[in-house]
């Protein structure tokens, strides 16, 4: 639970989140935790969409000479029509 | 010699007649033959002639060329071999051939018999085990494709993510994926991809084809390698009909190429939808939450108590001024009870007190010591005695006793 939220996976961080989102809904908690609670989960989906967009967007393609991988470029100028 | 010939035959009608009867017989037209490869050749055309035997018997066959070609291995004299086709009558020569379709070496089995071997040592392994698959990680942040970098499944599969969804990194290892170099070229590509530490998902894919255009994708390297990957791997090959054993190892089975992307990067869309759902969710209880604790404080502040808070004392005030009331009361009436006592028992030590006895003449007689002289027979003659009357004391010398002529007699 106060595990760093930079060192969580995004898989791990999605499933705190939705604990928190379930544990605030079953309502129960005091005001107190409950206002803990929500600044983690707004934390988490900072996180979160840090991570979705974080992601640079490149097609590659390896090329392989006499059977040796040899380099590695953008596979539309290699293969693109 | 004399001859009947009413019912004669030309050469070409008997072949014809045995054809329609070899056409017409399930045996022949779908049988499988094993024996032993002689007489081998290949004619510049691409097609195979060659003679199936065994100890006693020898059988002419012909491969054309649009099924040769599909041969994954060297035909040679000498090998066994079990070939599937069908026999008619070649009538050029009058002789009777056997039309190969597909020519297994022999021990191999077929290639559906191979496939179901391996299918079943494998599952046996538990290498199609769901516990040992791997997850499908929800955002991929690269994508190592082995597959043909000009086959129609990486067209497939590039359209996909350039329509859906364009934020992702991909890796395309080329490899061939049909023929015998195929397997271990896939192989190489998984095992490269997994010694990147950054790519986290892998498609193994190729577009459709025959079984054999698919093999490699069934061949026991090729499982192993995808069971033996860290990284998890879908599979994507063929058809939807098409399931191959690389399928069935695969983390996760996509039933074409395109599905393959889809179910790569689909992920990521419903991530994106859940996450906002999530923040979504989170704000509005936050916002209800904080709402009605305003609401409650608001209803407390409300309430009497706040309002008029000297009514918290009233009461009190009001059982003070009881008790100080009681107190008074009860003091009050212990003291007049003292009051009473103290005047009956004054009044009693009048009545006992003996000046009033005194005053009325009577007299007090002591000894010597003051000791108040009650018995005759104390007294002796020639004694000095005390006498106390009202209003003075005297002293005298006691000189006669007589015991008779008391008071109580």
């Amino acid at each position: 639970m106060s595990k760093e939220i930079k060192d969580l996976s995004f898989e791990k961080a999605i499933e705190e989140l939705e604990e928190i989102v379930n544990k605030l809904e079953e309502g129960g908690l005091s005001l107190e935790d409950s206002l803990d609670k929500f600044s983690r989960g707004i934390k988490l989906i900072k996180y979160c969409n840090e991570k979705l967009n974080e992601t640079e967007e490149k097609i590659e393609v390896l090329i392989k000479e006499d059977d040796q991988l040899q380099r590695i470029v953008n596979f539309e100028e290699e293969f693109g029509q | 010699m004399e001859y009947k010939i009413d019912n004669i035959y030309s050469v070409s009608q008997i072949s014809s007649y045995l054809e329609a009867l070899f056409s017409t017989d399930d045996v022949l037209q779908d049988l499988w033959v094993k024996g032993e490869v002689s007489n081998f050749y290949k004619a510049n055309s691409g097609h195979l002639y060659f003679t199936v035997k065994d100890e006693n018997s020898q059988l002419k066959t012909v491969m054309f060329r649009s099924r040769s070609s599909k041969l994954d291995f060297e035909l040679e004299d000498g090998m066994e071999i079990a070939v599937h086709g069908y026999i008619n009558v070649y009538k050029v020569r009058g002789e009777y051939q056997l039309y190969a379709d597909q020519i297994v070496p022999e021990g191999k089995g077929t290639l559906y018999e191979q496939f179901e071997k391996l299918k079943q040592k494998l599952k046996e392994e538990g290498l199609f085990k769901e516990e040992n698959k791997k997850r499908i990680p929800l955002i991929p942040k690269k994508i190592g494709i082995v597959t043909s970098p000009t086959g129609a499944a990486i067209r497939d599969m590039l359209s996909v993510v350039n329509r859906r969804f364009k934020n992702v990194s991909i890796l395309v290892v080329p490899s061939l994926v049909q023929g015998d170099k195929a397997a271990k070229q896939i192989v190489e590509g998984i095992n490269y991809l997994n010694k990147r530490d950054d790519i986290d998902l892998i498609i193994v894919s190729r577009g459709g084809g025959s079984i054999e255009d698919l093999w490699p994708f069934n061949e026991e390297v090729v499982a192993r390698a995808i069971y033996g990957s860290k990284v998890p791997v879908i599979s994507g090959v063929g058809h939807e009909t098409d399931f191959t054993i690389a399928d069935f190892v695969a983390d996760l089975r996509a039933p074409t190429p395109s599905a393959a992307a889809e179910l790569a990067i689909a992920n990521r869309e419903e991530i994106e939808t859940s996450l906002d759902n999530l923040a979504k969710r989170l704000l509005h209880n936050q916002k209800s939450r904080i709402t009605n604790a305003k609401d409650k404080l608001s209803s407390i502040a409300r309430r009497r108590i706040f309002q008029k808070p000297e009514e918290l004392f009233v009461d009190k005030m009001q059982r003070l001024d009881e008790l100080i009331q009681n107190l008074k009361w009860n003091m009050e009436k212990s003291l007049n009870k003292s009051k009473e006592k103290f005047n009956i028992l004054n009044s009693k030590l009048d009545t006992l007190s003996p000046l009033k006895t005194i005053k009325r003449g009577y007299s007090i007689t002591y000894d010597k010591d003051f000791n108040p002289i009650t018995d005759i027979k104390k007294v002796k003659k020639g004694q000095v005695i005390n006498t106390t009357v009202i209003n003075g004391q005297f002293e005298s010398e006691v000189k006669n006793i007589k015991e008779d002529g008391g008071l109580d007699e």
